[in-house]
Order: structure tokens, then C-alpha cells, then sequence
């Protein structure tokens, strides 16, 4: 059975200088579920409501509409009955680590402060021993000169380190990482996707990763969702979707995926425009006015998320009918 | 000649009690019509490198060595003609140049100002002709010279700079990050744009990224630097097919693909140096999986493995 | 670096900051030791009225014998201490006000911004002047009514802070490790977004002087106190005989403020990064 689930979940936010009377929608109409021990990739570009859809799972950000359910518990109802139980549930790590720590207070303090919210351990010199441990298992050698440090005297590297040690201290049975290696250089990014990975295969606890690189989400999850102005157009197994895509804007964005090889050059399938801002009432299919096969019907009717193979969804009115459909893309 | 040789350039930040070594002993050439990548992690001294080149470090930095652009050396050029200079033979566009954009005041105002900057008697009509055929080169409608810079999104604002450090049809350009804040699809889009006003405008580029892949797409050459040292350098093919240093092969270990084995993705363990109290011998030996004794008293300097192809690496030396 | 080394740099760059302090520092021991530092009792009446400066009495005498210089010595007592106490109420007061308005936004604050906004509109010091005309001028009462009309800037300032850090990620992190929404504001939000709000209640603290002064100067300070306000209302009546009276601690009172603005200064140059910071 599913640990999460999310239905129909939506994110308005009111415009600046409307008076409330227009919207921004960030998140509209979003519906997925994972299993304990799973791992989702959320995939999107900036303004596609990933982060705020990672925020509402953990209940950081109000939900305008839709609700999410852990075990079959709703998230308002976890949150009213006890606030500091239910953060020992759900976890996020951050995306900028170099913010993720207060600054002018040592790791010993904000690791030991974690423990005596929770009431982990009986005593200072008990918490203490945990830290040094948790430490080291982290990689965090040796843990005593780390605990001594201030956040600005650590590299990138250590303090998502860190800050994944302090999420798992409370032994959660979920987690949203929100972008956990952007901010990070490209050769300790392995490091931080592997310790990821084993927790989560360790603890048996869920994950969303959420990233706007196709590239490194593959290397972690198992399934992947792709939004798009909020909404999701295509879901399904990571390989699956990324390596047999339906939706035209997971083509389009796979067709302009990083590529280190240089006697390789992929075919880039054009996309005009720009994502415009998720305002107001709108019809039709969103990638529309940038999609290089919409017909007149694409812009009156809001397709609907359809099941290509088993486990792999795509929302697209013209799904059987695409010039590059089958693995055109696929050159390797 | 070569378009921009750079020799033996050492850049040396000083504060109160500390002495950071940001740049030490790079030496570089590129030719015309061959764009050179700089790669390299944060702290890896390839923004200061651009910094040095462009001369636009603080007064209290001291930067040694020689620069010379078509011969002429601009780290001993006066500050006026290197006023002169600038823009007309080299220009430069950072990671958020829209914020040299002024807000109040709509485009087209902002970049005929700039261009009058060289060229004061400069018409406003025939500045705005060159300026619409710059935009159409990076796929932007005319009407954006009438909008004002929060009209537009930010890959619009990164082509406007882009347009703009290219006014005065200069031959070389420095792209500092230049599509580094981007989304995927408006990044790829402006690589194109790059690959193609290389061509159509004769210039050459010499773009500093931490992104492997977008070296690749747009460079010839690549210059892979650490801790303030040039690692290695050669032709794409030579550096990212065959690459010589282990640094440079556990970068590339560590940029996930979207085929391949997911097993294969690998960090480089450990950290940096720290610049202001580097080790003896190569800068890279606490990190390197195949370090001897040797690589940590040797002293540094490139070798040439074959066709141009040059690596730091102490074990290539023989 | 040590703290000490750390702490001596930053006086050694910091001249504003460093002059104030020094000055303070003389100012306090004053306070401190008034008592063996004046020459004759502050209250005590002589025969030898509107004496100018002279050997016995250095600073001359006013219209009732009592000697100016150590009349000022006390009246330094009675400035610090209302001072800093009316600062300090104002700063508390601020600091939660602004806070609490800052971190949750939404109704909370646009409710508490009105507030604040009202505050600020209100002619402060003729409400000071009504509610001590009504509960009589104690040197409590005039502490905490200055202390209690003067705390919007610091609501402000410490308001804008906390709205910038409730966005940062530390703030976000802490709700997500499950710290409190009051051990957020007391542990997260006042410690990282203070330091503007010490700068401004320093300089408030020449503000609450002033103020003081100038009810002692009507005639509504407390009358069984000293007070350099008091002792220039005196001596207006006798500015063209005997002059001394009321300037010197027009002086004092211009030194104080000045003393105290120098620190504030001092505390915002050295805050900010861009002349030569903290950071």
C-alpha cells in the first residue's frame, strides 16, 4: 500500500495588487503516491511549482485545495493533533546549505538543540555520543572537530551533509529533497546522491527528490513525475519516461539535456516562448502555445493523463499520433 | 598571432592577515576562431582568471605575468586606453548581467548610451538598426528594445547582454557563467545562438562554466583548472574523451548522463586546498586516488601528451 | 582569531565606534562616582547666588546658591538612567512588536502594522506631556511614557528583518526540525536581526534624554531630582547675568546625545559589509 498519497492538490496565490481577485496558480491538480522505500523525481523548470508542491507534502505551505495523506492519515489532522510528531514523520533538506544552518551557532548546539526538541536521549553527554556517531557514519571525520564548527567554516559538501544528518536523527518516514545538489560543485554531487540513496534503503523511508536535472534525478529515483506550469504531464518508472518519453515537453527537455560527449550532437526539438506565468483561468493543454505538434483542439481541451504502458502516464491530447513518437530520440 | 595569450599569470588576493592565492602560474593562448572553456569547481580561480584578463580586480590584488590581446599587454596598458579598449576589443558577460540593466529606463535608451559610449556622434537611428540586427541574432523581436528590463524574462535579459557586449563587433568576449542561472531548454537554446554568432560575427569566446556539457556543446578548447592551477588543456576531444589528469577524469566520473550504468557516478572524495596555505607539490594529490610520494613534493608545471594536449599531472612526466 | 584581538580591530577601524565608547566609559564613571566627585552637595543652598565661574565654585553658582558643577555631575545620574531604561523598554517592546508582526505576516501584521503606523503618526511628545500631566512626573512615570511612545522605529526596522528572514532557509529549515513558532522568533528570528534595532535604540537613547530633558525644561521633569533640563529651565531667566546656568548643561545634554549618536553610528558602519563590516 502506498505510504503518501497526494490528490488533486492545488497552490493559488493571490497577485500582487489584485486584492485578492486573481490568482497564481503554482500547483494545479497534482495526484501521485509513493511507496515506503521508493524514491519520486520530481522534474521541472523554475516557476513549475515543484518547490512549492515539496513544501505542501510536509505541510510547510498551506494547501489551497486536495489533500495528502500519510498511512492513510491526513496531513491537517497529523498537523492539529501534534505538530512536533508529525515532523518526525516528514523531513526536507534544503537546497542551499550554506542557509540551512543558523549562522553564529556551532553544529554541536544546532544538532544537540534537534535531540532536546524531540527529547532523543536522556542527557547532554548521551546526545553528545550520538552526534559524534551520527557523524562519523556520515563520513564527518573526526566528529568532534566538525560538532566545533560554524556553519561558514564548512563546504557545501559537509553541510548537506549535515543537514541530512540532522533530517535522519528524527528517523522520519519521508523526506523532500528540494533540490539537495544544485547549489553544490559537480564532483562531491555523487556523494550527497549516494548517501540519499542509502538511507532511504536503510530506513526503508520514501523520498522525493525534486530537480530541474534530468541527468541526476535518473541516477536516484525510481519513478519520475514531469511537471509543467504546475501540473504534472508525464509520469511513470525513471527509465521508462526518460528513455521512451510521450509528452512532447519531456521530449523537448530531454532533446536540450546536457550532454558531455562532444562528438555527439542530439537533434534539439525547437520550443518557442517562454513558459508564461500560471495566471488566472486557462484553457487547453499548457505546453500548447510551445509545443511543436498542437493542433486547434489542443488549445480548448485539457487533456487528460493517460496510461501509455503499464505505470507510465502522459498528459497529451495527441499521445498516438506524434511525429517522434517510439525512441526517434533515442540515437544511442 | 594569437588572439589572447595569457603567460604565467599569478593573481594573489591580500586581506588583513591572509594571502590567498587565487591564480598561480596559469598560462594560456587562445586563436582566433577557436573558443576556449574554462571549467573548473568553485574556488578553482577561473572567474579570476576573466577578472585579471579584463582588469577588473581590486586595486589591492596583486596579479603578475602578461596578457597581451593581439599583442597588446593590458595588465601595463593605461587606464584610459584601456578604457579604449574595452567593448570595442573585448567585452564580457556575467552570470546576472541584467543587472547592469537600469530599471527605470527602457532598453533601447539604456544600450544606444552604451554604444555612444565609443561612438558619441553616433545617430540614435542608425544605433537602433544594429541593435535590431544584434537581437535578431539572438532570436529577440525588435519591439524588446521598447520594453523595460522587468518586462522581460531572464533568458531574454541574458540575450539583451549578450547583444549588447557584442555592439561593437568586438573579436573576443568573455562569457563568465553567462547561461549558468538558466532553465534547460532557454540555456540550450542560447548555446545555439552562441555556436552561431561565432560564425556570423567572427568572434571568438572564451567561456568560464562549471558545466562540463556546455564546454562541450561550444568550445574547441578546454582549460580544466583547481585551486588556482591550470590542470589541463587541449582540444574538447582531446581533454573530455582522453582526459590526461585524474582530476579532470573523476570531474567527468562524477557528471551523471541520462544512458549508462547508474552505478558509474562517483565523487571525488575530500576537499579543497586551502588557497592561502596550499601544499608542496601538486594541488590535487590529497584527492587523488593514484597520488605517490613524488606528486606531493614535484613541482607543477604541464606536459605535453601527445598533439597539444597538456596535463599538470605529475605521473605524466617522465 | 581571538575574540579580544577580533573585538580591538574592530575599534581600531571603527573611530565613530571608538570615541563613543571611550566617552561613554567617562560618562558612566562619572554617574558612578558622582558622589565623590562633587564639590558641594547638589542641593545644598548657599548665600552665594549667580556666582560666575570662579575657584570655589568652578562652574559658578545659580539663583539659588547651589553649585552648577556638581549639580551637572548629578544630573548625569538622572540623564544615563532615563536614557537607557526608556531605550530599553523601547527596544523590548520593538523588538517582540516587530517580530512577532514580521514573522507571520498575513492579518497579524497588517493589524500590527497599523498599530505601529498609528504610533508614528501620534505627536509623541504631547501625549508624553498629557499622560504626566495626569499621573504626575515621577522619574518612572517618565521613563516608561517615553519608553512607551517611542518604540515604533524599532518595531519597523525589526519588522523588515524579520520578513527578509522568515524567507531564509535557516528560519524554514527550523520549522521543519520542529522548533516552536515563539522559539523561532525568540532563537532564530531576534538574534540574526537585532543588530540594526541595538544601533537605532542607541541613538534612541540620546532621543530619550532629549526628551527628558525638554520635560524638564517645562517645568514637568521630576522636581525632586537634578536634571540638566531642569537646570537650563532655571537658568533661562538669567541668561544675560549669569549664563552659566543653563549652559553648561546645554552642553552636557548636547555632549550625551552626541556620545550616544556616535555609538549608534558606529554599531551601523560596522554592520554593514559594504564599509568595512562584521563580516
Amino acid at each position: 500500500m502506498a505510504y503518501l498519497e497526494a490528490e488533486h492538490l492545488s497552490k493559488r496565490y493571490p497577485m500582487r495588487g489584485s486584492k485578492g481577485k486573481q490568482f497564481v496558480q503554482a500547483v494545479d491538480d497534482v495526484s501521485f503516491s509513493i511507496e515506503p522505500g521508493e524514491v519520486l523525481g520530481v522534474i521541472g523548470e523554475s516557476g513549475c511549482g515543484k518547490s512549492t508542491l515539496g513544501r505542501m507534502l510536509i505541510g510547510l505551505e498551506d494547501i489551497t485545495s486536495g489533500t495528502v495523506t500519510y498511512g492513510g492519515q491526513s496531513l491537517t489532522d497529523l498537523m492539529k493533533k501534534d505538530r512536533k510528531g508529525f515532523r518526525r514523520t516528514a523531513q526536507m533538506v534544503f537546497q542551499n546549505p550554506f542557509d540551512t544552518f543558523p549562522p553564529g551557532e556551532t553544529m554541536q548546539n544546532i544538532l544537540l538543540r534537534v535531540m532536546k526538541i524531540h527529547r532523543i536521549g536522556a542527557n547532554k553527554e548521551e546526545r553528545l555520543r550520538k552526534c559524534e556517531q551520527l557523524l562519523e557514519e556520515a563520513g564527518l571525520k573526526p566528529a568532534k572537530d566538525f560538532l566545533k564548527r560554524y556553519s561558514h567554516e564548512l563546504s557545501g559538501g559537509q553541510l548537506q551533509r549535515l543537514s541530512i544528518v540532522r533530517s535522519m536523527m528524527l528517523s522520519p518516514k519521508f523526506i523532500v529533497a528540494d533540490e539537495p545538489v544544485s547549489m553544490l560543485d559537480v564532483s562531491v554531487r555523487a556523494d550527497i546522491i549516494h548517501m540519499l540513496q542509502e538511507i532511504t534503503k536503510k530506513n526503508d523511508t520514501a523520498l522525493v527528490f525534486i530537480s530541474h536535472d534530468l541527468a541526476t534525478t535518473r541516477f536516484i529515483s525510481d519513478r519520475i513525475v514531469v511537471m509543467y506550469l504546475g501540473q504534472v504531464v508525464e509520469s511513470g518508472q525513471t527509465d521508462q519516461v526518460l528513455h521512451h518519453p510521450h509528452h512532447p515537453y519531456t521530449k523537448a527537455l530531454l532533446s536540450y539535456c546536457a550532454n558531455i560527449d562532444p562528438t555527439q550532437k542530439k537533434e534539439q526539438i525547437p520550443v518557442p516562448g517562454e513558459a508564461a506565468a500560471a495566471e488566472g483561468e486557462r484553457k487547453g493543454c499548457y505546453f500548447a502555445p510551445r509545443c511543436y505538434m498542437a493542433e486547434d483542439r489542443c488549445f480548448r481541451e485539457r487533456p487528460k493523463m493517460q496510461e501509455v504502458e503499464p505505470g507510465h502516464c502522459a498528459a497529451c491530447n495527441l499521445i498516438r499520433r506524434d511525429p517522434l513518437a517510439g525512441g526517434s530520440l533515442m540515437s544511442q | 598571432m594569437a588572439l589572447l595569450e595569457i603567460k604565467n599569470l599569478n593573481v594573489t588576493y591580500q586581506t588583513k592577515d591572509r594571502k590567498i592565492k587565487a591564480v598561480e602560474d596559469v598560462s594560456l593562448t587562445i586563436e582566433q576562431g577557436a573558443p576556449l572553456g574554462i571549467v573548473g569547481e568553485s574556488g578553482s580561480g577561473k572567474s579570476t582568471l576573466a577578472m585579471a584578463v579584463l582588469r577588473m580586480l581590486p586595486e589591492s590584488t596583486l596579479v603578475n605575468g602578461e596578457v597581451r590581446l593581439k599583442g597588446t599587454d593590458l595588465l601595463s596598458l593605461s587606464d584610459e586606453k584601456l578604457r579604449a579598449l574595452r567593448w570595442k576589443e573585448l567585452s564580457v558577460v556575467f552570470q546576472k548581467s541584467m543587472n547592469l540593466l537600469s530599471p527605470v529606463h527602457r532598453i533601447d535608451r539604456q544600450l544606444i548610451d552604451m554604444y555612444r559610449v565609443h561612438e558619441p556622434k553616433a545617430a540614435a537611428a542608425d544605433v537602433r538598426k544594429i541593435l535590431a540586427r544584434l537581437l535578431e541574432m539572438v532570436n529577440l523581436p525588435e519591439r524588446v528594445l521598447k520594453s523595460y528590463p522587468h518586462e522581460l524574462s531572464g533568458g531574454q535579459l541574458q540575450r539583451v547582454s549578450i547583444a549588447a557586449s557584442l555592439m561593437h563587433n568586438p573579436p573576443f568576449v568573455i562569457l563568465d557563467e553567462a547561461t549558468t542561472a538558466l532553465d534547460v531548454i532557454t540555456q540550450g537554446q542560447i548555446l545555439n545562438e552562441i555556436n552561431a554568432l561565432r560564425e556570423k560575427m567572427n568572434v571568438t569566446w572564451m567561456l568560464i562554466t562549471h558545466d562540463i556539457s556546455v564546454v562541450s556543446s561550444c568550445c574547441s578548447c578546454v582549460a580544466v583548472m583547481y585551486a588556482g592551477r591550470l590542470m589541463e588543456y587541449g582540444t574538447t576531444e582531446q581533454v573530455i574523451c582522453h582526459p590526461g589528469h585524474p582530476y579532470t577524469q573523476g570531474l567527468l566520473g562524477s557528471f551523471p548522463t541520462l544512458y549508462g550504468e547508474k552505478e558509474s557516478l562517483q565523487g571525488i572524495p575530500g576537499n579543497m586546498p586551502d588557497l592561502a596555505e596550499k601544499p608542496d607539490g601538486c594541488v590535487f594529490a590529497s584527492r587523488c586516488p593514484r597520488a605517490t610520494e613524488a606528486c606531493r613534493k614535484g613541482t607543477m608545471t604541464m606536459t605535453d601528451v601527445g598533439d597539444g594536449h597538456l596535463t599538470a599531472c605529475l605521473l605524466e612526466r617522465r | 582569531m581571538t575574540g579580544i584581538k577580533k573585538y580591538s580591530r574592530i575599534f581600531k577601524e571603527n573611530r565613530a565606534l571608538k570615541y563613543g565608547c571611550i566617552l561613554l566609559l567617562l560618562v558612566v564613571l562619572i554617574a558612578i562616582f558622582a558622589p565623590f566627585l562633587e564639590t558641594y552637595g547638589p542641593k545644598q543652598l548657599s548665600s552665594d547666588t549667580l556666582m560666575a565661574p570662579c575657584k570655589e565654585h568652578w562652574l559658578g553658582t545659580d539663583d539659588l546658591g547651589r553649585d552648577v558643577y556638581s549639580m551637572l555631575i548629578e544630573g548625569s545620574r538622572v540623564s544615563l538612567t532615563v536614557g537607557i531604561i526608556a531605550a530599553a523598554i523601547t527596544g523590548v517592546i520593538g523588538v517582540l512588536f516587530g517580530a512577532i508582526a514580521g514573522y507571520f505576516g498575513g492579518a497579524a501584521d497588517k493589524i500590527m502594522n497599523e498599530v505601529i503606523n498609528i504610533f508614528m503618526m501620534l505627536p509623541t511628545f504631547f501625549l508624553v506631556l498629557i499622560i504626566i500631566a495626569l499621573f504626575g512626573s515621577s522619574m518612572l512615570n517618565v521613563m516608561i511614557v517615553i519608553g512607551l511612545t517611542s518604540w515604533p522605529s524599532n518595531a519597523r526596522l525589526m519588522r523588515a528583518q524579520a520578513m527578509s528572514l522568515r524567507e531564509r532557509t535557516f528560519v524554514k529549515s527550523a520549522e521543519a526540525i520542529g522548533e516552536s513558532r515563539t522559539a523561532i522568533i525568540l532563537r532564530y528570528i531576534i538574534p540574526n536581526g537585532i543588530f540594526p534595532v541595538i544601533a537605532n535604540t542607541t541613538m534612541n537613547i540620546g532621543g530619550a534624554i532629549l526628551t527628558e530633558a525638554s520635560l524638564s525644561f517645562l517645568g514637568l521633569g521630576d522636581p525632586n531630582v537634578v536634571s540638566w533640563g531642569q537646570m537650563i529651565n532655571q537658568g533661562r531667566g538669567y541668561i544675560l547675568n549669569g549664563w552659566w546656568v543653563a549652559a553648561f548643561a546645554g552642553l552636557a545634554i548636547l555632549l550625551i546625545v552626541l556620545i550616544f549618536y556616535l555609538i549608534g553610528d558606529g554599531i551601523t558602519a560596522w554592520m554593514n559589509p559594504k564599509t568595512g563590516g562584521k563580516h
